[in-house]
Formats: structure tokens, sequence, C-alpha cells
């Protein structure tokens, strides 16, 4: 998109590679800002301490010792105790795409979980993925480190869409595994009863931790730009019916705006932060949310 | 049914152009994989299915619509019941005779010229054509209906014999032109034979016109000798009050010859005596009129005959029967008895209706109460004297007399409530009271209203039209009733200021009447003027006489039925069998009771107007019906119908099929929105 300071979802469909995609999303992300909240944050200086015997010697400021004669020991901020968790929806309606260049909602979400990753373990958050439709299809613990990250990369580069979405199985035992609070970061299509992912949500709330929800639908869901007869086949249970889109269009927009408000309310019923993601949208504003809320957890 | 224009069923292909534009344009369904149907609320099939139906009911209101248009231009129409009509029969070339059998076809030869006029224009024909026969006088008759059987219409030329009926000879081309409609023929022809009397061919009132293509020949057929003399006109009064007038017996004479009949002996005859013979001078191709004076003097009927010297030819001799009532029967409802001493109106209206033993009328007052409604039944008027109501037994006895002929008159008076009277006399009065008013309102100084305006054409006042005959200019009237509603009434006298003083307006088979001022000396100088007698009694022989029964008719007409245990007779004496027979010619037809005594009698006469010798054009009948093309769309402009026989509406069905293609494209266009909706 020219004049963009974002990477187009055009370009973002086109980048195979996580690695790289999530690179250069991040960085160029970083580069649009004035300033960073935590620009160096884990490797801040925060205090001097007289050296003690059986330390290491290599924590020793030389240049404090050659002005005072004195051992010190130069303190550094240690590695957060952050916790991060991504949740990403692989149910089959997640791999629904009305574009032309085929970028599906679960495309949106693997690239948007990359650079949440690379982002995160860049600020040394470590950073789990848990990839789900009505079960758990896999799970990495969170953990810091390039190794890690690449880990994490590979499974969002191998993944497909299938099964039904089932939001509060797999929330419900994601969350009988998460020992330490942390940052809980969910990024599904919600397709599924509002009422499961509230209470799947409060029991992430009830153990202490942090949610971010990062909904995400295709611009054709949100708009229901069909304009003649047609046959909508559910991509999750293979049901089928013939639509006049003239008159289906106001029932659906109707009923889409109130299951997006159930879904804004059951979020703020457990205090998680929620965004509403077009798949059209360029992925730092999605980074943008990250950080605004990590801000606050700071 | 039958097709006027079958070849426009070919439009009924036109249905195919509706499928072709619902199955190039209906909506191929696409396929979606969708993320989820959720959102589709259970609506989807329904709104589908709702679409589909809405789709197909476009489809059929537009097959529908192209079949109606169709329909339209075909013009479709019922046959007629009657069994002549019925059938379609394909010919080369159709033909219908119609043959004038009035009574003015006795004349001379002219029946003779008729038949052969009949067989020369069946000779011409082509073979396998079809040709008609209606005969007519005032009414047509078929007398042999389409056929190709030539020989069953030479037959019944031959037959054919004029009776004493009148004419009409748009009514006979017009049955003609229905015939006419059960054939399928490139040629189509209707030729009149006839006199062509005027009279006949006026009672066209230019409302019709025969269908396009059908040819109108008129052949005129005239006597190779005149007639001479024949009555064109008479007059006498079927039923007068008993009173000792003379009454007038007028006959107009005409004569058809060249020469002038001089002296000729018109003789009055009533009950079978010769009463009077008169003298009368005929100039040649001129009229005279003769009046004889009589009195009659004997109760009930008096039948007679007026005739003219030179034989029993109908139109030579005009009966009649007078019926004398020896007093007309009055009742007067009121709540006063007429007090003298106060000079009230009752007093005046008695004593004015029984001036004399010997007076016409026979007044009798009554209380306005349930028991006067016996006395209303015997009743020829009744007079309702100042009162707001009556009995609903009362008022229905008066509705009944309205509606056997007998007369009301209203006399709104001092006493009588507009409101309560409007409520309980609003459909028997001929008009609703408003208010009293006062003569000097709208005057200057103390001005009196007085009669403004008197139409002497009414036959209660064309007594009064002569000089010297009433002088309505000394009445003077200090407060009279405002009326309203009168917009339906006749009015013969005006106040000055153009309010009406009496209405009338005819209800059931009488009259009822109003005077919008009572015979009170407070209201006005009316019943102490001179005029106010002769007047009264005026109106009361025309409110009284439409009770009796009518006596006189015209040959071709149907006579009343008659009591049980009576006989109809015609003039030789001879029983009638049917209940209600045609008097097939003039004379007096006596009616008898079981002991064969004569008790009425009814006066048969020859349609007078069959003796009239002015005749129409030929080319004025066929301009006037006949339609070229050029002119059917001349007729269209007009408004003019073509010709339709008593069947009415059966032959606008095409106008009925528009109607309902309109309605059906307004249905389609609301259909048609609502499918786009969805």
């Amino acid at each position: 998109m020219a004049g963009s300071p974002y990477l187009s979802t055009e370009v973002l469909a086109r980048v195979s590679n996580m690695q790289l995609l999530a690179k250069t999303v991040v960085e160029g992300f970083l580069l649009g800002l004035h300033r960073s909240p935590f620009h160096g944050s884990s490797v801040e200086f925060s205090e001097y301490r007289q050296y003690t015997a059986g330390e290491e010697i290599k924590h020793i400021d030389w240049k404090v010792y050659a002005k005072t004669d004195r051992y010190y020991i130069k303190r550094f901020e240690a590695e957060t105790n952050l916790s991060c968790h991504i949740l990403l929806d692989a149910s089959a309606s997640m791999s629904y795409s009305s574009r032309e260049d085929g970028l599906s909602k679960l495309q949106y979400g693997a690239s948007l979980a990359a650079c949440l990753a690379y982002f995160m373990i860049g600020q040394r958050d470590s950073t789990g993925l848990t990839v789900f439709d009505s079960k758990i299809r896999s799970a990495l613990p969170p953990r810091l480190g390039p190794t890690h990250l690449q880990r994490i990369l590979t499974e969002l580069d191998g993944i497909t869409a299938g099964g039904d979405t089932n939001l509060a199985a797999p929330l419900n035992t994601m969350a009988e595994g998460l020992k330490r609070r942390g940052l809980v970061i969910i990024i599904s299509d919600l397709l599924d009863n509002v009422e499961n992912l509230r209470s799947a949500l409060s029991r992430f709330r009830f153990q202490g931790h942090d949610l971010i929800i990062f909904h995400i639908l295709d611009d054709a869901e949100l708009t229901f730009p069909f304009d003649t007869l047609t046959e909508f086949t559910d991509l999750e249970t293979a049901q089928s019916t013939i639509v006049s889109p003239t008159g289906m269009k106001a029932v659906y927009l109707r009923e889409l705006k109130k299951y997006l408000g159930d879904v804004q309310k059951a979020c703020a019923d457990v205090k998680a932060d929620y965004g509403l993601f077009n798949t059209q949208s360029p992925l730092e504003l999605a980074l943008s949310e990250y950080l605004h809320r990590r801000s606050r957890l700071n | 049914m039958h097709l006027s224009n079958p070849k426009f069923l070919l439009g009924l292909a036109g249905v195919v152009i509706p499928l072709l534009i619902y199955l190039l344009t209906r909506q191929r369904v696409k396929q979606v994989a969708f993320s989820t149907l959720r959102f589709f609320a259970g609506a989807a099939t329904m709104m589908v299915r709702r679409k589909k139906t809405l789709e197909m009911l476009l489809l059929a209101l537009r097959v529908t619509a192209c079949i109606l248009l169709a329909a339209a231009f075909v013009r479709p129409f019922f046959a007629d019941k009657d069994p002549a009509l019925a059938g379609m029969i394909q010919a080369p070339a159709a033909r219908v005779i119609v043959a004038d059998l009035s009574g003015s076809m006795n004349r001379g030869d002219l029946t003779d010229k008729l038949r052969q006029a009949v067989q020369a224009t069946l000779k011409d024909l082509p073979g396998d054509a079809v040709a008609a026969l209606v005969g007519f006088d005032q009414a047509p008759r078929v007398l042999a209906a389409p056929t190709r059987d030539l020989a069953t219409v030479r037959d019944a030329a031959g037959t054919l014999t004029p009776g004493q009926g009148g004419t009409d000879l748009s009514a006979a081309i017009r049955k003609a032109s229905d015939l006419l409609r059960q054939v399928q023929a490139p040629v189509r022809e209707i030729v009149c034979l006839s006199d062509l009397h005027r009279t006949g061919w006026e009672k066209f009132r230019g409302d019709w016109n025969l269908d396009p293509g059908v040819k109108l020949t008129v052949l005129a057929l005239a006597p190779d000798q005149d007639t001479g003399l024949a009555i064109t006109a008479a007059d006498c009064p079927q039923s007068v009050v008993a009173e000792n007038v003379p009454r007038s017996i007028s006959v107009r004479v005409a004569n058809t010859s060249s020469e002038e009949a001089k002296e000729v002996p018109v003789t009055l005859t009533v009950a079978g005596k010769l009463v009077e013979t008169g003298k009368l001078t005929v100039p040649a191709h001129g009229q005279a009129s003769l009046r004889f004076r009589h009195g009659f003097t004997e109760a009930g009927d008096n039948p007679g005959v007026v005739a003219v010297a030179g034989g029993d030819a109908p139109q030579r001799r005009f009966y009649f029967n007078t019926r004398l009532i020896p007093r007309l029967p009055i009742l007067i409802l009121a709540n006063s008895s007429g007090n003298p001493n106060a000079l009230d109106g009752i007093f005046f209206l008695r004593t004015a209706l029984t001036p004399s033993p010997d007076s016409p009328f026979a007044a009798e007052l009554a209380k306005p109460d349930a028991a006067a409604a016996d006395k209303v039944r015997k009743a020829a008027v009744v007079i309702v004297a100042d009162l707001s109501t009556v009995p609903p037994e009362l008022k229905t006895a008066l509705a009944d007399l309205t509606a056997r002929g007998g007369g009301l008159f209203f006399l709104p008076g001092s006493q009588t409530q507009p409101d309560t009277f409007n409520a309980a006399f609003g459909d028997l009065a001929p008009a609703k009271l408003r208010r009293p008013l006062a003569a000097a309102t709208g005057r200057q100084g103390n001005a009196k209203a007085v009669v403004g305006k008197i139409d002497f054409d009414h036959p209660a006042f064309e007594l009064f039209q002569r000089p010297h005959y009433g002088d309505f200019s000394t009445l003077a009237f200090d407060r009279y009733w405002e009326v309203t509603d009168s917009q339906l009434c006749r009015i013969p006298v005006r106040f000055d200021d153009g309010r009406p003083l009496l209405l009338e307006k005819g209800r059931g088979g009488g009259i009822t009447m109003m005077l919008a001022c009572p015979l009170d000396l407070s209201w006005s100088n009316l019943p102490l003027r001179a005029i106010f007698l002769p007047c009264l009694h005026q109106i009361m022989r025309h409110l009284a006489l439409r009770t009796e029964q009518t006596t006189a008719f015209l040959a071709g007409q149907t006579l009343p039925p008659v009591a049980s245990g009576q006989t109809l007779r015609d003039p030789e004496g001879k029983p009638l069998a049917d209940a209600r027979p045609v008097a097939p010619r003039a004379g007096l037809y006596p009616v008898t009771d079981d002991q064969g005594k004569t008790v009425f009698c009814f006066a048969v006469n020859q349609d007078p107007t069959e003796a009239d010798t002015a005749v129409v054009e030929p080319k004025e009948m066929v301009a006037a019906l006949q339609v070229e093309n050029a002119e059917e769309e001349a007729a269209k402009a007009d408004g003019r119908k073509p010709a339709e026989t008593g069947f009415g509406p059966r032959r606008e069905i095409w106008a009925f099929l528009l109607g309902a293609l309109a309605l059906l494209l307004i249905a389609e266009l609301w259909v048609a929105n609502r499918t786009s909706e969805q």
C-alpha cells in the first residue's frame, strides 16, 4: 500500500517464510516508533553493589575500580518474568478467505502470532504457542531464545485448518496447565457459543492471567458483500443453505452485530482486552494493541 | 362462447416471452464455502422459498397478462340464449331481410309488394348463402332463423301479413344485426323492406351502430293508390268525474289523396248509440280536426267510437272508453274538526271540496290514528292537513296509496313541527320543511308575497291558461314554509322570490304534492279568493285519476290481466284464452263476468302515427346505422357502442379482460418490486 507506514497484507500474503515475515513486520514496526518504552528494558543498568568473595569476576566494573580502587558489581535488570501464551485457533472456519490473494483468517492469525512471538522473544518475554481447534493440536511451552522462536515459527509455518471451533474444551485444558501467571493471547474468529467463551476466559482470569483477544474476521464476514443467489456451505459442519443475499444481508448484519456485542460484553466482563481485526488490517495495528496492553502490565 | 377475431389467438404465442425472460434472467446459484451459517438465523431457507414463490407468481402473472391481452384482442362473446340466434354458421354470404308488418303496410297493394320484394331479395343470393327473415311492427320477430335452406325463408315470406301495430325500424334492424353475428361470412347484409314511416324511425336514439362490414340496404315500398282519409291523432278522457260538464272528444284526420275531401261525415257513437254526426272538410295532402262535446252521464264504462265515413279500415276509426266516476273519495287527515267560527284551514278545505251536494268529491275528515288506515285504502286522495306525524300503520297505508296510483296532498300548517314532519314524511312528501318564513323578510316595507310564476302546462293549471279563467294575482301571502330538498320536484307554482309554493313529485304509480302555505287566513288570503275553489278541485282531480284503470291501448300492446271469474273477449265477442293477451287489432275488448255481463271495456286503436304519411329517406337510415372503417373510429370517439342485443355486457367481455389486465399489471409491479427486495 503506497504511502502506508505499515506492511500491506497483500505483501504479507506473498511472504511464505514466517521468520522473514515476522522480522520484516516487527523491525519495520519498531523503526516507525519514535521511542519505544521497552528499548533495552531487559538489559538496563539497575545498581552497583560491592563485590563479595565467590562471585564471578566478570561482573566487576573495572572502570569504577580504576576510579575508586574498589570492586563493584554492576547489576542489570533480570530477564523478564512475563510468560506469554499465544493461543491460535486453527479450526476449519479459520480457513475462510474472500480475498483474491487467498489470505485466510488462519494465515493472518498465524502471521500475527509469528510477529508477536518474534517481538516478545526479542523483548525477552518467554513465549509459548498453542494451536487448537476443538482440542489442543500442539503446544509449545513458554521459553526464551532464538531456538525456541524458530520452533514457534516452524510450527506456524506448517499449520493447517481443520476441525470444529470449540473454544471451551481446549481453553479449559490450557488453563489447567498454566501454573504461572502470565499473559494469554487468543487469536481466533471466536465462532462459538459466547457463553462458552465467557466461561473459558473467566477461568483464565480467575487464575490471574491477563487476556488479550485478537478477534480475526474476514472482510466478507463483516460486510456480507454477496449479491446473487448463493449456496453457502459451512466450513465446519458442511451444512449448506441457499440464500438470497439481497434480502438476507440485513438479517445477517443484524445477527452479526448482536454477536459482536455479546462477544465484547463477555470480554469486558472478564476484563480481557478485545480487538476486532479485519484480515485487511495491517499486522502492525495488532502489535500496537499488544504493546498498549504490555505497557499497562508494566 | 364465440370469437370475433380468432386470428388474434396467435397472440397466445406471446406467453413464450415471459418464459424466455424468466429462463434467461433467473439467478444461478453461486457456491460459497462460508465460515459459519449461524448468522442466517434460520431465515435463509424461508426467504429463498419465498423468493422462488414470488418469482413463480411473477411468471404466472406475466403469462396470464399475455393471455389476457391476446384474449381481449380476440374479443370473445357469448351467444344469445334465443334458439333462433344460437349456433355459428359459416357461409360465403349472409343476408337478413327485415319486413315491415306494421298497420300502415295494409294500405293498397303494399302487402303484395312486400312479399314480392322479399322473394326478389332472396333470388340474387349466391349458392350456399345464408338468409333469415325478420318481421316487425313495434317489435321485431324472427320469422326464419339464419339458414341455407332458402325455401324455408321463401315459405315464411309467403305468409307475411301486416297487422295493425306501430313501427320501430331501428329495433328491427338491430335484431337483424344480432342474427348476422351468428353467421361468419365475408359478405353480410341487411335488407330492410318498409314504407319507411318517419314516426317509425324517430324511435332511433343514435346510441348504436351496425357492426363494421355489415351493409344496410333500405328499399322503400309505396302503395299504388292513396288510402284517402285516416285518423292521425285523437283524444278522449279515459276517466272523468261525474259533473254536468261536456267533455271533448277530438280527432285529427289526414287526407293523403290529391283531392280535397269535402263534407265528410264523422260520427260519434257512445254505448252503441249514435250521438252526433259532424262534417269535416280535409284539404288534399292536408289535415283537419273535429271536436265533439259530449256529456257522459252513465256511471262506469262509456265505450264509443269516432268513425270517418268511407270504410271500416282501422285507420278511419278511433275507439275509446270513458269511465265516469260518480264522486272522488277524498280523506282529510287532521287533528282539527274544522271550526266554522275559527275559520281555520280545515273548515275552508271541507267547504271547498263539498260546496254543494252534487260536488264531484266525497270528502271525509278523520283523525290521524291507526283506524284511519282502512279509510286511506278506500280513498283516491288523502290530504295531510297540519300534521307533524302519523302512526306507522297509517304511514304504511299512505305509501300503499301512492303505490296504487293515488294522490297525497300535504298541507303543513301552524302546528306542524318541521323536524318531526321531515322524519315522518321524508320519503312521502315531495320536499322537506325548513322553517316558516315571514313574507316581509327580504321585501321592502310590509310587502306580502305573491305568486310569481305558474306552469300552465301542468295538467292541474292548464285550465287557467286562457284569459279570464283564473286570477292568481290577487293572492297575498303573509307567511309560508321554506322547503328544502326540492331538486327532484316539479314546481307548478312559485312565489315572486322564486321559492316554491306548490311542489309535486311522482311516487310509485301516484303523485304527492305539497302546498307550502296552509289554508289559514293568518298565513294568506288564498281561501277567500275566487281562484281557490277551482284550483283546489283541479289539483284533486289531477291527484285522483291515476287510481283508475287505463282503458286505451294500441294494437300490439299487451292488455292488463282480468280478475278471476271474468273473461276478456275480442271485438267479435270471442273469449281470449291468454291471461294477458296481445291485442291483435283495433276494436273494443269487453271484459265480462261469469254471467256474461260486461263489467269493463278496453279500447284498442291502431297506432295513429301509422297514418302519418311522412317518410324517412333510405340514405338517412344507412348513414345513421352503417359504419365504414373510417367512421368506426369516429363512432368510438363519440362513445357510441356497436349494435347490441338485450344481452348487454356479454359483448363487452374484451373490456372486462382489459380491466383484468390492468389489475394484473398493477399486481405484477407490486410482486416484481417485492421480488427485487428479496
